[in-house]
């Protein structure tokens, strides 16, 4: 019996850590394990800014997907083909707000800035996430269905925010940094989408990233916590036996 | 000076306390540098010896289990889309990723486990190492990364158990993350 259970064991971690990335508990989140980055190739304009060398063009996104009731959902996602893509959603097969079994086209595609933001400038391009069941559109399903979409940056200085345009101007919504260059939102609602910077020259520029910062404070909490139980063992070896233990009382 | 180090109570003390150094150097120097992830895996691997461990001769299976443990890491990614190419020199950035992984797994699944396990069991040693393996990637993934790197320390925990020795893990964490060059 005992033999068999680290094979028990096994079978079982490795179930919970496949489901996890089936049912998008991972997110989009990177699968190197070791937190060395790859190498990104550069950002691919749709509208290269003056002056910025010419690269290929961004790419789009389109992936058929079945509508099924809840019971049977699949996280599925959508990313453009750049590496790292500049552009993904993730999104559920039941939060969409069609019929079950309704055959739900869902693209994203880089599209030409619809107004200027009043906020900042715009980094990258506007993506514009869609969905249609043949001619018809179809949006995300009912209140409280969300899916996450993620952009990433082109690693110009600053602190861009993830901004939706609401067919007349663009309006944040709650942005969430994914180190290095991604950006990510929940929203309850497709449309298009962009990373804005602050105008003027990015506040804390020069100073320490949110990267460092972390990873000094994660390290400052492991060397308190690695000293404390490093000191508390030694005092504890330290001490002087019991009376007891050190043998008979003298008479 | 070296007998306190290597002296088996504080050990673990001494690691963790050594992985918040290495963490802290590699955030100053920049995360996401390579030489930044040089020194972190020379750091590592400096204080695993400090502290009294020495390598093993691995068992019998031991690669085996560094395959089931490499399938288990890659499947879920594999499952989800197809494999992409990036850009740039693989061979530079796999020499950096492998002495990363070396020092990773030495510190946390060699020196720390084996300081841990016959005073906390297992399921313990397991979930302390996962939870550190977790905490050290923050730095440069976020808190988005933690679950997939919980489950991840904790599937590489179950492969170290399994195994036996600290070439199974290590073995299954370099192939994934080589992987990683087609599938991130």
């Amino acid at each position: 019996m005992r033999v068999r259970r680290p094979a028990v064991a096994t079978a079982l971690a490795g179930a919970a850590l496949v489901a996890g990335w089936l049912g998008g508990l991972f997110g989009a989140a990177p699968p190197v394990y070791d937190g060395l980055p790859l190498s990104a190739e550069p950002y691919r304009y749709l509208q290269p800014p003056p002056g910025l060398a010419t690269t290929a063009p961004p790419t789009s996104a389109t992936k058929t997907v079945t509508v099924t009731p809840q019971a049977s959902a699949e996280t599925i996602d959508v990313s453009t083909a750049e590496a790292p893509p500049q552009a993904s959603i993730l999104f559920s097969t039941d939060g969409l707000a069609a019929p079950a079994g309704t055959s739900v086209v869902v693209r994203i595609t880089p599209v030409p800035p619809p107004a200027p933001p009043k906020s900042g400038r715009i980094d990258g391009n506007v993506y514009q996430f869609s969905a249609s069941a043949g001619s018809a559109p179809v949006g995300l399903g009912a209140a409280g269905t969300v899916a996450n979409l993620e952009l990433r940056a082109t690693g110009a200085p600053g602190n861009p925010t993830i901004e939706r345009f609401d067919g007349t101007s663009w309006r944040a919504v709650p942005t969430t940094h994914v180190p290095p260059s991604e950006y990510t939102t929940d929203s309850n609602s497709l449309g298009d989408f962009a990373l804005v910077l602050p105008p003027g020259p990015p506040p804390g520029a020069g100073g320490p990233g949110t990267g460092v910062v972390a990873g000094i404070v994660v390290g400052a909490v492991l060397l308190v916590i690695g000293g404390l139980l490093w000191i508390l063992r030694r005092t504890r070896r330290r001490r002087p036996p019991p009376a007891a233990a050190r043998g008979r009382p003298r008479r | 000076m070296t007998a306190a180090l290597t002296g088996q109570r504080g050990r673990a003390g001494l690691l963790v306390a050594g992985l918040g150094l290495a963490v802290a150097a590699r955030s100053v120097v920049g995360a996401a540098d390579p030489r930044a992830a040089l020194l972190f895996a020379a750091l590592l691997t400096v204080v695993s010896w400090l502290s009294g461990w020495r390598p093993a001769r691995p068992g019998p299976a031991w690669w085996g289990w560094g395959l089931v443990g490499a399938a288990g890491l890659v499947a879920g990614p594999l499952l989800r889309g197809a494999p992409r190419w990036h850009p740039g020199g693989f061979g530079g950035w796999a020499v950096v990723v492998t002495a990363v992984v070396v020092g990773e797994e030495v510190l946390l699944r060699g020196a720390l486990w084996q300081a841990l396990q016959p005073r906390l069991g297992v399921a313990a040693t397991i979930g302390v190492t996962a939870a550190l393996f977790a905490v050290v990637h923050l730095p440069l993934y976020g808190a988005r990364a933690l679950p997939l790197d919980v489950m991840a320390g904790v599937w590489l925990g179950v492969i170290r158990w399994g195994s036996g020795t600290l070439a199974a893990p290590a073995m299954a964490h370099l192939l994934a993350d080589w992987a990683g060059w087609w599938l991130a």
